[in-house]
């Protein structure tokens, strides 16, 4: 399948045609998590359920503002989960007198090197997000196009022409 | 390639990176926390020197059992054990046996070869087969320098040579006393343990189902964990421990020879606590 095959693939907004305010409205659905991931690490489920409402308030904003929000919201959840394992466990162990730390060490070095893929990639997506540009994570930005983008969504008139932004490949 | 493929092939692609940052993670747990390393730099003399001092600290606040029946009893279990002991692990400390005076159903130890068993304990146990092999563990956790690895890794050796020099007051000795009173080494040393009394007592011509039997003994005192604890808690679960004692003894044909202790009479001579 041609990637300019305007009957198949469906018509994206590209850079020039997504205002400012959008851009900076799907850069800010990065941050939000990372200053979220910062906040909550105490109590981490907290810090879901801020990112929860930053992606209900900016969704209705416009579709590529939706699509960045969610997929920021779908990679911070495996995150967040882990990070609140590690909180738990630490809990658990002060609680039940428990002295083997040996795995507890394994599944924190596990969570941070998670932690740091997750902010590196995170951060790709942001520069991507504010030029107005679609990025997709593996799995996660797949789901993420197919709620707004995918046939189910509601689709904008096929325009003929070179498209810098593309569905992610074989879409 | 259709979506879904593609699909797949980018949830494998997650899955491959969560196994490479697993197995980093595990490597570095693995090379960057290595505490056995670090006790065998720690010289003997350290056991020998905090072992009494904690061992002080305890007796503050319980008091020690002086009988010369309990002391005639422990004495003979040490001869059977004491051999098989220096087969298993050369170059093991001297035993001593402590006897406290309290209710619950525990037994530690402290550096340098000191076993301290509550009379709690002893009254839950049948025999001196089953007090023997609650020592086997025990003298496992002696062999192996497990209390100073676990002192070591929570306040360092610097803390501890200081504590012998009279650095510090007797705050961390409390602690530290806390600490081997209730402690469990973590998983791998307990399983170790429990592996190394049940082939103790075979080289000692005891029994070695005696071990499942002691913990049978002690299942019945435990108190009955909540959920949440029972699957991060170290210690395996004591069924499962039990069931792979009787396995590890099964396998071994030893004509066990008599402990003349009738521990029975022993425990009745014990003081009411």
């Amino acid at each position: 399948m041609s990637t300019n095959d305007t009957t198949q693939t469906p018509r994206l907004p590209q850079p020039e045609e997504i205002t400012e305010r959008e851009k900076d409205d799907a850069m800010g659905a990065y941050l939000m998590m990372f200053a979220s991931l910062a906040i909550g690490l105490p109590i981490p489920l907290l810090n879901l359920i801020a990112s929860m409402i930053y992606f209900l308030v900016n969704r209705k904003t416009s579709s590529f503002v939706a699509f960045h929000a969610l997929q920021a919201l779908l990679t911070h959840i495996p995150v967040v989960l882990l990070n609140a394992g590690v909180v738990a466990w630490i809990i658990a162990n002060l609680a039940t007198h428990a002295a083997s730390w040996a795995w507890f060490f394994w599944y924190l070095f596990f969570t941070i090197l998670v932690n740091l893929t997750y902010i590196v990639w995170s951060i790709i997506a942001l520069i991507n997000a504010s030029k107005g540009r679609f990025f997709y994570m593996p799995v996660f930005g797949r789901i993420s196009f197919a709620r707004y983008y995918g046939p189910k969504a509601t689709r904008a008139p096929n325009v003929p022409r070179v498209w810098e932004n593309k569905p992610p490949e074989g879409f | 390639m259709t979506s879904r493929s593609r699909l797949i092939r980018e949830l494998a692609i997650l899955a491959a990176v969560a196994m490479v940052l697993g197995f980093a993670a595990f490597a570095a747990q693995r090379f960057l926390l290595t505490p056995r390393a670090m006790t065998t730099d720690i010289a003997r003399s350290m056991d020998d020197a905090l072992g009494p001092l904690i061992l002080r600290r305890v007796e503050l606040s319980q008091s020690e059992v002086t009988n010369p029946a309990v002391d005639k009893a422990f004495a003979l279990i040490l001869a059977r054990l004491r051999p098989a002991l220096v087969q298993l692990a050369p170059g093991s400390p001297g035993i001593r046996i402590v006897v406290i005076d309290s209710p619950t159903v525990n037994a530690f130890t402290l550096p340098g070869g000191i076993i301290c068993v509550d009379t709690g304990l002893m009254r839950s146990l049948d025999s001196a087969e089953q007090m023997s092999a609650i020592l086997g563990h025990e003298l496992s956790h002696v062999a192996h320098r497990d209390p100073l690895t676990l002192m070591a890794r929570q306040v360092g050796v610097s803390a501890l040579a200081g504590l012998l020099t009279g650095g510090h007051g007797g705050d961390l000795t409390r602690t530290l006393a806390q600490t081997l009173v209730s402690v469990h080494y973590g998983r791998e040393a307990e399983d170790r343990a429990d592996a190394f009394a049940v082939q103790l007592l075979a080289r000692a011509d005891v029994a070695p189902s005696s071990f499942a039997q002691a913990l049978q003994r002690i299942r019945k005192h435990e108190p009955k964990d909540p959920r949440l604890v029972t699957w991060i808690d170290t210690h395996s679960p004591i069924e499962e421990r039990i069931a792979r004692a009787a396995q590890e003894a099964s396998k071994l044909s030893v004509t066990p020879r008599v402990i003349g202790v009738n521990w029975r009479m022993l425990v009745a001579k014990l003081p009411k606590s």
